[in-house]
């Protein structure tokens, strides 16, 4: 059987034609088939989601109030699509806008523990009496301060994700060989070069998975600070249905929220697949 | 072009070296042997500026050290090969012509600083390492062995005065040790480069060096105890083992280190 498939494989490699095509639909199948793999895994998962939670509510006679079935939620969500977009969109700006602020002022604070010599020793207390209590506890005060716009919200989610990219920064800066370190100053490096060509690539793998890591608090942190007082935002939907117990809509925004926190933990990903590979890929 | 005299060091107050004075000129290979824990890295690391001598001078091409290093004077290869795991063993070699000392008007290298000159340079370190078709390959894809080549290639390519070797066949098979050895030998005539080699293994250290100090254990700190030199003729291979000038010259090396 294998043998007759096998000749009828070689037979077709051996027309120049046939042959062609058969390299391009072999490259063609070789570059779709992990994104086809992705989307099957995907539309597996969803499928054990529906079939847990339709399960869920038909043997524990849970009421539509607690937990609406799937297809309403879905319903809820083909219903309302702009309503929940323009939702969304202010949680992404949200939570974005504080991605950036929390990463680009977590990275200056880790350059400065590592390299501000007194400075940084200085700032090394501060950063750590900032995380002692609660961000979340946080939001009232600065919605006081700063209103009920997008701002107090950014500033949450800022505050949320600067501690771990400042730690680890510092932790990463830390991480290179000595060996590395002596290499430098025997090749005669000066400090701005044993950082940009030593010290950096090797805390590349530390920085980016802060990044990581910060993509989905960014999210809760925008989310607190929209439960506090908004007038946008999945997060005041969230709250707004849930005064009033409509839980499909409680539901479709946590459906939204959790796309939206794939969506950014992806794009992370992706940003270090493109430009940091050969620095974390390595290993 | 090496002169180290009399230098004393310590950690934290805990002498590790004291009273040293080692000296080696262009072309020369110098070995300093002792066992382990007796400062051999630790004088590597004073001579390459990475470390300062409580005491006593080192000068290099008659600068100190750091100063020697800043003009790319001083090449460097490290127990463990210390390559950047990021980069191809092409951009490894080429690490050291990128940086802005190079460019400086006091390094080693006198020719002009374009492109094409660093390519050419970079090709001329790696056929000299003998590791040339290895060029696009990465550190994790080498061997031991290649990777010495790898950290040999980069600590010559910008032509050093002084080449310090600390134990840098550590951990190679015997073929990988022998290819090793033939390659240094031809790197150092090529280069006239002044070499310190430390290490634990006489056998190496006869079969690569034109003298060879004894650093032994005295007292709290290590010092110089001997030197020998060994007269045989280059270029030496490992055949030079059965000889029975080699067997009492490393006789005679061991025991001093004991």
């Amino acid at each position: 059987m294998l043998n007759s498939r096998e000749t009828r494989l070689s037979a077709i490699r051996r027309r120049p034609r046939v042959r062609s095509l058969w390299v391009l639909c072999t490259t063609i199948a070789r570059g779709i088939s992990p994104v086809l793999l992705m989307l099957l895994k995907i539309g597996c998962y969803g499928a054990a989601l529906w079939a847990v939670w339709v399960g869920g509510i038909r043997f524990l006679h849970l009421p539509p109030y607690l937990v609406p079935p799937p297809a309403s939620v879905l319903a809820s969500l083909e219903k309302l699509p702009r309503f929940y977009l323009r939702h969304a969109i202010v949680t992404m700006q949200e939570a974005g806008g504080g991605l950036m602020i929390g990463f680009a002022g977590g990275f200056v604070c880790g350059l400065l523990l590592r390299y501000g010599g007194p400075v940084g020793r200085a700032l090394n207390p501060l950063i750590l009496a900032s995380q002692v209590f609660p961000k979340e506890a946080l939001a009232p005060i600065l919605l006081v301060f700063l209103g009920f716009g997008i701002l107090p919200k950014v500033v949450v989610a800022a505050l949320i994700s600067f501690f771990p990219v400042a730690i680890n920064t510092f932790r990463g800066l830390q991480a290179t060989p000595v060996a590395h370190e002596q290499l430098m100053r025997v090749l005669g490096a000066n400090a701005w070069e044993r950082f940009w060509r030593c010290h950096l690539p090797f805390s590349a793998s530390h920085i980016l998975a802060a990044l990581n890591v910060c993509a989905t608090l960014s999210i809760i942190g925008a989310v607190v600070g929209e439960f506090v007082g908004s007038s946008a935002g999945l997060g005041h939907v969230i709250r707004a249905a849930n005064a009033d117990l409509g839980t499909d809509r409680v539901y479709a925004a946590l459906l939204l929220l959790g796309i939206i926190g794939s969506l950014f933990y992806g794009a992370t990903l992706l940003i270090e697949y493109i430009f940091f590979r050969r620095f974390t890929g390595w290993k | 072009m090496l002169i180290a005299e009399h230098i004393s060091f310590g950690y934290d107050g805990r002498p590790v070296i004291s009273d040293l004075s080692v000296d080696c000129c262009r072309a020369e290979i110098v070995g300093i042997v002792g066992a382990s824990g007796s400062g051999k890295t630790t004088v590597l690391n004073i001579f390459s500026g990475n470390l300062k001598s409580h005491s006593g001078s080192v000068t290099v091409d008659g600068i100190s050290p750091r100063e020697a290093a800043q003009a790319q004077k001083i090449g460097y290869v490290f127990q463990s090969p210390a390559l950047f795991p990021w980069a191809t063993v092409e951009a490894n070699v080429s690490v050291p012509l990128k940086l802005r000392c190079f460019h400086h008007p006091s390094s080693s290298f006198s020719g002009s600083s374009d492109n094409k000159n660093s390519e050419r340079r970079v090709q001329w370190a790696l056929e000299l390492a003998q590791i040339q078709d290895a060029a696009q390959r990465y550190p994790h894809e080498l061997s031991g062995g290649m990777k010495a080549r790898v950290a040999l290639a980069r600590a010559i390519v910008y032509k050093p005065r002084l080449l310090l070797l600390d134990e840098s066949t550590t951990g190679l098979d015997d073929i990988a040790k022998e290819n090793l050895y033939k390659v240094l030998q031809e790197v150092i005539a090529e280069t006239e480069a002044a070499t310190v080699l430390v290490g634990h293994d006489l056998s190496e250290l006869i079969l690569l060096c034109d003298r060879v100090y004894v650093l032994r254990r005295h007292g709290v700190s290590s010092r110089i105890v001997h030197c020998e030199m060994i007269p045989f003729k280059r270029p030496r291979g490992v055949d030079l083992f059965d000889d029975p000038s080699f067997i009492s010259t490393r006789k005679r090396l061991r025991e001093e280190l004991c």
